[in-house]
């Protein structure tokens, strides 16, 4: 390369660069090795109210009335030149006589050039003023809520803190000092109800988010916190923060965990004690009832005399005592399954679901494909509740006319399926079916608690063309 | 009418003395043994071949429907009725795999006689609850 190529490539790459200085946002000026300002964009000009004239060949010390005269920042940038220390994220707080009150993040680096081989700095002035200025608004603001006993912070937009209020503190137990400057979810090791990105993802789009958030104190004990977080904007609509409020609702929860086990205990102890009646019903009782109508049976054979009025009372007698029996047989059926016990679930459920056609007239096809292996008693026990309950819900709400019982089991799982091809469940009465309001042990919600208290989970899947309900049951 | 050698087959002791009165309104039929379970009822079943077993369906050790085909296996000739407190067509189905002639619920003992009668003329008899009260 000549002489003449080497110029002509100088200079095309200085307009080069001029042109980028020229079209970014941040202010950007070029210092000598003495911190004299050779150049400065658009940007830098605009943003501290000057003009090219003023500050060319400047030093930067003296540059306006001095206020860039700070030696801390004077001496690193004198670093940046030989050793090539680059300078990062250097903040300055300065009042400026025509730009007012800024605040600064300063960024700089040798540049190096064909004629003055890395001697140049490249100073980047970053203005956050705005930002920091709403930020400090909102800390003003938080601050009068310093006696809430809510828990109230402000994280920037990468989740760093930068507000934490006393509430925070009796709340999660770390002082402002030591939780501000953390990321909030490393802090807290927050668990989100979804994957984060998608969590995140939703708050940005919809602006807020509400809902409850599992956090660690700093006795590293678990507490359960409704959340309400807000994006927060600077004056130019860009996000620039979240507000965060949130409240322990740890002994509400705990309250509530406290009641569904006792629900679902309750529920447990009644099919014992109904198991218990419906056996004492139909062996004891039962038993009794049947001699009683042997022994009657038998008398009337031995009656040769025929005495009419006699005969047409031990006809009645046996009426009575047949019905007894039949009656006895029954409510222990309804108390209690006769076959599950002994015969175990399949032929459990092959007994109601031929009972339930016969007084429903709803047609169930039903396919249990669990092995000839029994499930633990408890589980057979829950699934038929549940198949029994679903039953009945199909026949009294859903207006279908067949519904559909399935029963597998994978990897230590067993899924019961009870579907029908109703017309649906109305959408708020879905809705408060999942909430923790209504009636404990009935219905759906019973179903869930005797699901729950066996390590299970329960969904139901409501649409206009019919209703599924899918218990899952961990086993052995 | 030929005489019958009956077994009759259940853990309560009343309802076993009171079959035992029942059939003895039939003279030319004898109730030849007793058994309170089921593993009972095989042994007394291949000791005393009886013509007619009445065979409960819960029972300790072995239940009934269980004891059943073992004994139809052991004496082929012996008629089993299935004389039980449970009520539903799965019973009456594993009765009839298990090798049973009949089937009768015990509230309806008065129909006992009439069901012994059939199945000892090897006539099968499945009684459910559409049998009258009257008889």
């Amino acid at each position: 390369m000549n002489t003449d190529e080497r110029n002509v490539k100088a200079i095309e790459s200085r307009a080069y660069a001029e042109t980028m200085a020229e079209t970014i946002r941040e202010s950007v000026i070029v210092l000598d090795e003495d911190l004299r300002i050779i150049s400065a964009n658009r940007a830098f000009l605009e943003t501290f109210r000057v003009t090219r004239r003023e500050i060319e060949n400047r030093l930067l010390s003296e540059f306006n009335s001095g206020e860039w005269n700070i030696p801390a920042l004077l001496s690193s940038l004198r670093n940046v030149v030989g050793p090539k220390v680059e300078l990062r994220n250097y903040e300055i707080s300065r009042d400026f006589p025509e730009a007012g009150q800024k605040f600064l993040v300063v960024n700089a680096r040798q540049v190096a050039s064909e004629d003055n081989p890395g001697r140049w700095i490249l100073l980047a002035i970053d203005d956050r003023t705005e930002e920091r200025r709403t930020i400090e608004d909102l800390r003003k603001q938080t601050e009068l809520l310093q006696l809430a006993h809510d828990a109230i912070m402000v994280r920037d937009v990468d989740g760093v803190i930068l507000f934490w209020n006393r509430g925070a503190q009796e709340t999660y137990g770390w002082s402002p000092a030591e939780a501000c400057g953390n990321i909030s979810h490393q802090l807290l090791g927050t668990q989100f109800p979804e994957p984060f990105e998608s969590w995140q993802e939703k708050l940005l789009s919809r602006g807020s988010w509400e809902g409850e958030l599992v956090h660690l104190r700093k006795d590293r004990r678990r507490i359960h916190v409704a959340s309400r977080q807000v994006l927060q904007h600077d004056q130019k609509g860009r996000t620039i923060g979240v507000l965060e409020i949130n409240r322990d609702i740890t002994s509400r929860k705990d309250a509530e965990e406290a009641l569904r086990n006792l629900s679902g205990r309750l529920l447990q102890l009644q099919d014992e004690e109904r198991r218990r009646i419906a056996r004492e019903l139909h062996d004891s009782t039962g038993q009794s009832l049947a001699a009683l109508v042997i022994h009657l049976s038998a008398v009337s054979a031995r009656i040769t005399e025929i005495d009419l009025t006699a005969s047409e009372m031990l006809r009645e007698a046996i009426d009575l005592s047949q019905k007894a029996s039949d009656e006895t047989r029954t409510l222990s059926y309804l108390l209690y399954p006769p076959t599950l016990d002994h015969a175990g679930l399949r032929s459990a459920l092959e007994w109601f679901i031929d009972g339930f056609t016969q007084r429903s007239k709803v047609k169930v096809d039903l396919d249990v494909s669990i092995g000839q292996e029994r499930l633990a008693e408890i589980v057979e026990r829950t699934l038929f509740r549940i198949v029994q309950e679903s039953l009945t819900n199909i026949f009294r709400h859903s207006g279908s006319d067949t519904a559909s019982v399935r029963i597998t089991r994978r990897l230590g799982i067993v899924r019961l399926e009870v579907a029908d091809k109703g017309k649906g469940i109305p959408d708020d009465v879905l809705a408060a079916l999942n909430s923790s309001g209504g009636q404990l042990g009935v219905g759906i919600r019973g179903m869930r608690e005797r699901v729950r208290q066996l390590g299970g989970w329960l969904q139901v899947k409501s649409r206009p063309d019919g209703t599924t309900i899918i218990s899952s049951l961990p086993v052995e | 009418m030929a005489g019958l050698r009956i077994l009759i087959v259940d853990d309560e002791k009343a309802v076993r003395t009171a079959l035992g009165r029942l059939l003895g309104t039939r003279e030319e039929w004898v109730v030849v043994g007793e058994a309170a379970d089921g593993a009972e009822a095989i042994g007394k079943a291949k000791e005393l071949k009886p013509d007619v077993v009445i065979m409960d369906v819960t029972l300790p050790e072995l239940n009934g429907l269980a004891a059943t085909p073992e004994i139809k296996k052991a004496i082929p000739s012996a008629e089993i009725l299935i004389f039980t407190q449970h009520e539903s067509s799965q019973i009456i189905r594993e009765a009839r795999n298990a090798g049973a002639s009949g089937y009768l619920l015990k509230s309806q003992a008065n129909w006992l006689v009439t069901a012994v009668e059939a199945i000892g003329q090897h006539k099968p008899f499945f009684g459910g609850k559409n049998l009258s009260a009257a008889r």
